[in-house]
């Protein structure tokens, strides 16, 4: 295509990428789909599908779907459960694996989708796995220790040094070279464009780097970090969060620092952990990003030790000052993390796939998929003065005590699964009966797998629910009004996630190919190599190609990403990838594109100090909640963190050992 | 003016420089063949001995189908001509190509003389009969053949001394069928007066042919590089881009030598001492310690010099080689000089290639664990080289170990990548390995760097089997002893342990390779 009528053929890319733009970023996408459509030129035929999300069944709940159903119809039957999880996100199944480790095995997990992991999902065609969303972990500082504890029964994190710092398994740690980023038209180690820059954008980015340098080190009364994984370690001192008020673009303003080259760093940083522009996040969430990942001991040494904020310190050569090995004394079966700079990467090929893969298993035959809940009712809790406020007019007065009543739904094992469950709850039900009678929570869900349509009850003590807040809002009964009007608080990023099957890897000038590719040019995030950890340097592999929709208000954006055909999706991911690989459409057999409507809550301005995030996080009666997004930061260690919060107020309302 | 007659005697004369060329070129031809047949064969007196004679047969054989050629002589001259300088000036990188990609390449390159040197010898018995009816016989027959022999002597002198050296085998090649090609149209000119009209058509078929020629002229690149040329000290025989590296063979009179990637990987004439001393100090330690290798793994190494000395231990009874690229380990069995430096020991029974990334094919090797491991990469001058020198690489290959098992490792000049040596020493040693690191000299490389590591022990050198070491050309049991003392240049420095996550040997080995390129 590109050989014959090359003018043409130029302008057929131009007008493409000025699509692109325009499609993202904005302009009239219906008038220019069927052009793109038609100008799409390959070697082969493009394989690929539009993947994932199961949208059709949200979009189902959101439209009243879970109202008609449940008017037509009772649950077949009724279980009895101690803790019912509502959704099998990272925050759900994380929270079933706290619930599991501290002996609480009578819970449940309800999932919509076919598969659990939420935004972390992997998946894997012709031998190679891939991730769908989140990538990697920074290794947490040795004082996470739920989530060190997660890592070492992983063997990811395979033991101590004799100065706590963690020792990790070499094939987790994201393999060098990490980042190269494609500059002034050739591909650089390292995310940067300082090449050419003049004395006062690295007098600007160095002062920015003091500036992070500054907010690492800083202390509150308490001794807390301003910015610490995960965020409830944070300080919540008024400096701190007089950040969350500005923008990120605000701050860098503050400071005088015009650097286009500045502007951009921070802006890809930002687009990059949180999907939202330098002009959209909270400084508070983009300081985070920048601060919270630093090693514990780097302020401690309180020497000069280049304090890398993520920032791309020049590639540290091993110097004279290395020492030798054999006197460090290295363990012979992992590596020391790092005491100094930030903490290291852990990526595996599926990327965050893997964590999830490993809660899976523990959470076991627990799990329901293709099962999504429909409705919540919540309880009432043990206490005296409960009751009597929920004995009268509450909702739930509809609810039927805790006796299993499935006869309305005929299903004669139903009671038999209940009887076998109530064992465990026994003692509950016994004192029930001499002091207060606790209502369970009643969860209903509908398979949407072999038993098309089919209702199911968990009788449950307490509900862990593990969804975001705009599906929690239609699926909890008689929401409170305070707590309805916080949901709105709560907004989603868009994101198109695409892997990219290649038969082989284009020539590169420059720096070789690194495990995450950016382009310095390009809206998008650029592409993540998932054969890299492998170690499989040559032949076919998988690009996972990510794209945030910033700068637009998440509603437009959405119906924008809901109106891509995978045609169009194809065509925006091979145009971005053409601008630095030329000859991708000769190597590339397949893209399949993952939709993501809902990806991340977005941390603007405010949400991190607002008072709606601490209402939706408290339990309402015996329905407790556990989701990244209460922290306003969509990172693996805030959902772990309110996983393990949640199951934690459950453990102790069961009156259990954690 | 058509009437033959007319010819005058400048045209004449510019005949006789038609014949010199004509004679140059052929010989060229002739040269060219012998020179890479004896560069990708070897044995240059068989070669250049076998293409002359077939080459003079089939100049007879031209000059006998001459008579049959009655019509139209300065047309079917000028034809010829012109596909002398087609066939003949393609004729290098077909040859080239051909020994890369045909079975039969001798059937190939005697075919390929055999028709450049049947169109030559139709040549000339031509241009005399187109002479013959202006000059007298008796000067024709001595001014013919004084340009013949004259053009001989200038090829024969300008091929080694001017074109070779400057242009490389594809270019000169080419050059001269340019030549051919630009003599053939400008007979056109020349010999318009007793050709029969249209010319066009025949003009058109010489701009063609020498479009053609200039087009692979220029993509010459794609075959052998003219930069590429002049980087290497020797003329290159053999050169291929596999989808893992750039492999070139080049050739001088001792020898020939094979680079990846533009390293040097060995010279014939000192390999020996190379991977001599990469096998036996490893068998020799082995066999202090009371052990006889009997599974072998070698990893890299895809040339076949070294499995050549380890087969020649009767007691290993199985040898996997495990090679990156299918083309090296093609190239050891099919490329006749260097089987026969390796002794064809790819197609040895005891030997099983497989072609994987080593680091990939060590997280589930079909066939362990092994007694004996012989690391014979190329230097880690990039990342993907890098990661089988990390600790991560090294702890793989730990799992497909059998206890006692002793692993030797080429590490690079300790002389000139000082640091680079070290960090690999290191670095085995950060993944649980007793190493003990030793040298060797070889003239090629310098001083080389190499280290025997085990697990349980660090290894000690020991003695040579006795059936081995009168086999040997550079190893004794003195000078083997001597490989493990370092003398105080060489001696260890702090380093980085080469992990995964750092890639720390490449960077060093980049920094103190840079001053020495």
């Amino acid at each position: 295509m590109e050989l014959n009528g090359g003018d043409d053929a130029a302008q057929a890319r131009q007008s493409r990428r000025d699509w692109l733009r325009a499609a993202l970023c904005g302009g009239g996408v219906a008038a220019t789909l069927p052009m793109v459509a038609g100008c799409l030129p390959h070697a082969a035929p493009l394989a690929g599908e539009i993947v994932g999300a199961n949208d059709r069944v949200g979009h189902w709940l959101r439209d009243g779907g879970a109202e008609q159903r449940l008017a037509g119809g009772q649950p077949i039957e009724w279980r009895e459960v101690d803790v019912a999880i509502v959704g099998g996100g990272v925050a759900g199944l994380a929270a079933a694996y706290r619930l599991e480790r501290a002996g609480c095995h009578d819970f449940v997990l309800l999932e919509l989708e076919e598969s659990t992991g939420g935004t972390a999902r992997s998946g894997s065609r012709d031998g190679f796995a891939f991730p769908w969303g989140a990538h990697y972990l920074p290794l947490p500082r040795p004082d996470n220790e739920p989530l060190v504890r997660l890592l070492e029964e992983m063997g990811v994190v395979v033991g101590r040094a004799p100065n706590g710092q963690l020792i990790v398994d070499e094939a987790a740690l994201c393999r060098d070279p990490q980042e190269r980023l494609f500059f002034e038209g050739e591909w650089r180690e390292d995310l940067d464009p300082w090449e050419g820059a003049d004395a006062d954008e690295l007098r600007q980015f160095d002062a920015f780097r003091q500036e992070i340098a500054r907010w690492i080190q800083w202390r509150d009364r308490l001794g807390r970090r301003a910015f610490s994984l995960p965020s409830s370690r944070s300080s919540d001192d008024a400096e701190v969060l007089a950040l969350d008020q500005l923008t990120m673009a605000q701050w860098v303003a503050q400071h005088g620092w015009t650097s286009p080259r500045l502007r951009w760093f921070v802006d890809y940083a930002c687009r990059d952990d949180y999907g939202m522009s330098i002009d959209e996040v909270s400084a508070w969430a983009g300081l985070f990003y920048f601060c919270a990942r630093q090693s514990e001991s780097s302020h401690e040494r309180g020497d000069h030790a280049p304090v890398d904020s993520g920032v791309p310190a020049h590639a540290a050569f091993p110097d004279d000052s290395a020492t030798d090995a054999s006197a460090a004394g290295v363990p012979q079966d992992g590596v020391v993390a790092d005491a100094f700079g930030s903490q290291p990467l852990l990526t595996w090929p599926e990327g965050n796939g893997r964590l999830v893969r490993h809660l899976r298993e523990v959470a076991g035959d627990r799990v329901y998929t293709a099962c999504p809940v429909l409705r919540i009712r919540p309880g009432t809790l043990q206490s005296p003065t409960q009751k009597s406020s929920n004995a009268a007019g509450d909702e739930s007065s509809g609810v039927p005590s805790n006796a299993p009543s499935s006869s309305s739904s005929g299903a004669s094992s139903a009671s038999s699964v209940a009887s076998s469950s109530a064992s465990s709850s026994a003692s509950s039900v016994a004192s029930s009966e001499t002091e207060t009678a606790e209502v369970r929570a009643e969860v209903i869900a509908m398979s949407t797998a072999e038993e098309r349509g089919v209702l199911r009850g968990w009788r449950a003590r307490r509900v862990i629910c593990a969804v975001p807040q705009f599906v929690a809002r239609r699926l909890i009964a008689n929401l409170p009004e305070e707590r309805a009007k916080a949901t709105e608080s709560f907004q989603y990023g868009v994101w198109m996630v695409a892997n990219v099957q290649m038969r082989d890897r284009p020539r590169d000038r420059g720096f070789p190919l690194a495990w995450d590719n950016v382009d310095y040019r390009s809206d998008s995030l650029g592409y993540v190599v998932a054969t890299h950890q492998q170690g499989i340097d040559h032949g076919p592999t998988v690009w996972t190609w990510y794209y945030a929709f910033v700068n637009a208000d998440p509603r437009v954006a959405r119906r924008r990403l809901y109106g891509l055909s995978w045609e169009d999706a194809a065509a925006l991911v091979l145009s971005d990838l053409e601008r630095v690989h030329p000859e991708i459409r000769a190597l590339a057999t397949r893209v399949d594109v993952m939709r993501w409507g809902h990806a991340m809550i977005r941390a603007y301005p405010g949400f991190r100090a607002s008072e709606a995030r601490r209402v939706a996080a408290a339990p309402l009666a015996n329905v407790h909640f556990a989701h990244s997004e209460l922290s306003g930061l969509a990172l693996f260690e805030e959902a772990f963190d309110h996983a393990c919060r949640a199951a934690d107020e459950v453990l102790d309302q069961l009156g259990r050992q954690r | 003016m058509n009437h033959p007659g007319s010819m005058n005697r400048a045209p004449s004369f510019l005949l006789y420089i038609n014949v010199l060329v004509v004679a140059t070129c052929g010989l060229v031809y002739e040269l060219l063949a012998g020179t890479l047949a004896s560069y990708v064969l070897g044995d240059s007196v068989t070669q250049f001995s076998l293409v002359i004679g077939v080459y003079l047969s089939a100049l007879g054989i031209g000059a006998w189908l001459s008579r049959f050629i009655v019509d139209q002589l300065a047309r079917v001259f000028l034809e010829v001509e012109l596909g002398v300088a087609l066939i003949g000036g393609l004729s290098a990188p077909l040859l080239f190509w051909g020994f890369g990609h045909v079975g039969a390449f001798q059937l190939l390159l005697f075919g390929t003389v055999l028709v450049i040197g049947v169109l030559v010898g139709l040549e000339l018995p031509l241009l005399m009969r187109i002479l013959q009816e202006h000059v007298d016989f008796k000067d024709l027959v001595s001014r013919v053949l004084a340009f013949d022999y004259l053009g001989a002597l200038l090829a024969s002198v300008l091929f080694p001394v001017l074109f070779i050296p400057r242009l490389g085998l594809v270019r000169t090649s080419l050059t001269f069928g340019v030549l051919n090609a630009l003599v053939g149209l400008w007979g056109t000119w020349l010999l318009a007066p007793i050709l029969q009209a249209p010319l066009r058509g025949l003009r058109i078929r010489g701009a063609v042919t020498i479009a053609i020629l200039l087009v692979a002229w220029w993509q010459a690149d794609r075959l052998t590089r003219l930069a590429e040329e002049s980087l290497f000290a020797h003329p290159i025989v053999y050169a291929r881009t596999s989808p893992y590296q750039r492999i070139v063979v080049t050739r001088n009179s001792l020898g020939f030598q094979l680079y990846l990637n533009g390293n040097l990987q060995f010279n014939a004439v000192d390999e020996y001492r190379y991977h001599e001393a990469l096998v036996h100090p490893l068998f020799a330690s082995a066999a202090l310690a009371g052990q006889t290798p009997k599974r072998v793994l070698v990893l890299g190494g895809g040339d076949g010099l070294a499995v050549r000395e380890i087969l020649r231990y009767e007691t290993v009874k199985a040898v996997t080689l495990v090679d990156i690229d299918p083309a090296m380990t093609g190239l050891s069995r099919a490329f006749p000089p260097l089987a026969a430096l390796n002794r064809r020991a790819l197609d040895d029974p005891r030997v099983r290639v497989v072609n994987a990334d080593a680091y990939v094919w060590l997280e589930r090797p079909d066939e362990s664990p092994f007694d004996a491991v012989f690391i014979d990469f190329p230097d880690p001058n990039n990342f993907a080289l890098g990661k089988l020198y990390t600790t991560g690489f090294f702890r793989r290959l730990r799992g497909a170990l059998a206890a006692n098992a002793i692993v030797a490792i080429q590490g690079t000049s300790p002389f000139v990548a000082r640091r680079s040596y070290w960090c690999i020493v290191r670095t085995m040693e950060a993944a649980g390995f007793q190493v003990a690191p030793y040298h060797a000299a070889v003239p090629s490389f310098g001083v080389w760097g190499y280290a025997l590591a085990c697990a349980e022990r660090r290894p000690e050198p020991g003695p040579i089997a006795a059936s081995v070491v009168g086999q040997l050309r550079y190893l004794g049991n003195d000078t083997l002893r001597e490989l493990f003392l370092l003398p105080p240049d060489i001696g260890p420095l702090p380093v980085e342990i080469n992990r995964l996550d750092n890639q720390a040997l490449v960077r060093y080995y980049e920094a103190e390779s840079r001053p020495w390129n």
